[in-house]
Order: C-alpha cells, then sequence, then structure tokens
C-alpha cells in the first residue's frame, strides 16, 4: 500500500468521479495550491496509484439494449480459451476471474435477446464450461462517495 | 436520508445523433481522457468552443456519461472486489433496499437484475473476512432472502469500458 495522507485521498475521490476536474478545482477542494495539487497528481501516477484514466460512456447511444452480468462455473482452470471466445464474439466491458458462486464473471453488452442467447450458446458448447447464468441489468446506482481511501 | 439517484441503464439515445466530428472527438478524448479542449480542438482542426460545446451536448445527450481515473486498488488499501448476489423476498421495494444497503461501507453499485438474481451489490474489500461481514450484514435484511458472493483481486478501479469503446468508434 502506498502511503497516502487524507488530501492525497480526497484528490483520488475527486478524480474517481471526474477524471477531468481542473487543477484549480481540486486545489480549491484540497485547500491547498494548484501547483502544490499537481505535484502530488504526478507523485500519485509515479506511485502506480493512479494507473489511467477513462471516459465512461452511455453504451445505449450506440444501439446496445442488454447489459448483462453472465456468471460461470468452469470445469478446469483453462480460463484463457474462454475469455478469448467471449473477447471475439461479444462487447464486453469487464472480465473478472472470481472465487465463490462463480468462477468467471463477464459483464457484456448485448444488441438484442437473440445476440445474447447466441452468445449463451457458444459458452454452453465449450467443453470447459459447466454451467452458464444471465443476469440482465436494469436499474442501477453507481456511488463512489461511500468508500474509505 | 441521503439523496439516492436511480437510474435506467436502458436510456435510449440512438448512433444517428453522432456526426463525424462527435466520432473523432471522442476517438480522441478516448485516447487521453484528461487531454484540454484546446489541444483535442487543435488534433481535429476546430476550434476549442466548438469542442467544449459538443463535449457537453454529447453529456447532456447521456453519451459520454463522465469520465473517471483508474486507480491501483492494492495502493489504496483494498486488497479486490466483492460482488454479492442477492434473492429478495416477496415484496420488496429496490428504492428502499438500495438505501438501506448503502449504509454498509465501501459499496459503489446497486443494481436490479432479471435472472438467477435479483439485486448486484459490488463493494470494495480489505481482505475475505470483509467478504463475508457483507454478505452477514445483507442477510439480516428483511427483503433480502439469499446472498450468495464472488471475490475478484482484480486490482483495477472502477470498471473501464475502454475495450467496447474503441470497437465501437
Amino acid at each position: 500500500m502506498a502511503d497516502l495522507d487524507q488530501i492525497d485521498s480526497k484528490i483520488i475521490s475527486t478524480l474517481i468521479k471526474d477524471a477531468r476536474t481542473t487543477l484549480t478545482d481540486l486545489a480549491r477542494i484540497c485547500k491547498i495550491s494548484s501547483p502544490a495539487i499537481k505535484k502530488r497528481v504526478e507523485q500519485l501516477k509515479k506511485n502506480k496509484v493512479i494507473v489511467g484514466s477513462t471516459l465512461t460512456f452511455n453504451l445505449m447511444a450506440f444501439d446496445y439494449s442488454l447489459y448483462a452480468l453472465i456468471g460461470l462455473n468452469l470445469e478446469q482452470s483453462n480460463v484463457q480459451k474462454v475469455i478469448s471466445l467471449v473477447n471475439e464474439n461479444s462487447v464486453v466491458a469487464g472480465i473478472d476471474r472470481t472465487i465463490g458462486h462463480y468462477d468467471l464473471c463477464l459483464f457484456v453488452f448485448s444488441k438484442s435477446v437473440e445476440e445474447l442467447d447466441k452468445l449463451k450458446k457458444l459458452l454452453t458448447d465449450e467443453e470447459n464450461v459447466r454451467k452458464v447464468e444471465i443476469n440482465i441489468w436494469n436499474k442501477f446506482e453507481i456511488n463512489y462517495d461511500n468508500i474509505n481511501i | 436520508m441521503k439523496s439516492i439517484t436511480i437510474t435506467s441503464i436502458y436510456r435510449t439515445v440512438r448512433l444517428r445523433v453522432l456526426d463525424k466530428i462527435d466520432r473523432e472527438l471522442l476517438r480522441e478524448l478516448q485516447k487521453n481522457p484528461t487531454e484540454s479542449f484546446l489541444n483535442v480542438a487543435k488534433k481535429i482542426g476546430i476550434s476549442s468552443p466548438t469542442v467544449k460545446r459538443r463535449f457537453e451536448a454529447l453529456k447532456s445527450k447521456g453519451v459520454i456519461t463522465g469520465s473517471s481515473i483508474l486507480v491501483d486498488l492494492s495502493k489504496i488499501g483494498f486488497k479486490g472486489k466483492a460482488f454479492l448476489l442477492v434473492k429478495t423476498s416477496k415484496n420488496y421495494d429496490f428504492k428502499n433496499l438500495v438505501v438501506t444497503i448503502k449504509e454498509i461501507p465501501n459499496i459503489f453499485l446497486i443494481s436490479s437484475m432479471i435472472g438467477q438474481f435479483d439485486i448486484l451489490v459490488m463493494a470494495l474489500v480489505k481482505n475475505i473476512e470483509g467478504v463475508i461481514k457483507i454478505v452477514n450484514q445483507l442477510k439480516k435484511m428483511p427483503s433480502i432472502s439469499e446472498v450468495n458472493w464472488v471475490f475478484t483481486t482484480d486490482k483495477q478501479f472502477p470498471y473501464t469500458n475502454e475495450y467496447c469503446n474503441m470497437k465501437l468508434l
């Protein structure tokens, strides 16, 4: 774990909510000068606390109408083959190797139920895959304020 | 009571609202989300106020939902993420349940689902005991009948949908 103080935490939690927050705004929020903020952000990047940034899209704007969590249970540990299959045949927002109820969790965008069903069939036919469960997302709430960094 | 905003993931915006310049702008910002509007403007050959105006328009249309830095969880004191897979009892109210679940620290996403499970809860955890603790807290809630869990040590936070964006634009 990196050595972070309260100001670093404040910077991180602000930038998680909006990576485009200006140095001036960060300075105001953290009550220190903008050059000091700049130095801290650079240090956080150097220490690989901040590893990148991303623009978040509403994929519905690109005609993707379904978002699903696909939970897989696998026979053996050859996960890589299944991951490649998913990457080739769907639009994935996330692939997580997990322990617990599922062995692999896929977060997949799909244009239609037919498309999702096709992916399900592909996965079911894969010899490594023992069980496929699909959960389609409906309403959700995202909030990073509850995280204690 | 804290205010909550529950969003439907299925807000429909059509692809045709994006023209060539919008796409170029999105592509540039995807490459570097923190790039200044001035630099984006230079790269795609339009004025900086136009970039700003289009960016704001894409935001209000709901095409861009925001931007986020990506953080290494292990560097901010977490071991990984827990996904709690919840089945609810009869007559539950999603909004009320969200308010109750949110009282648990380090939860960052709650979604209702159709399928094997009714609700998905995502949380950052410091260790496996943290997962068990959240499971037990959820089980105590009267409108929850079953809680399953998965745990991942993936260190990147929040989620990135970078991969699919590149394909789209």
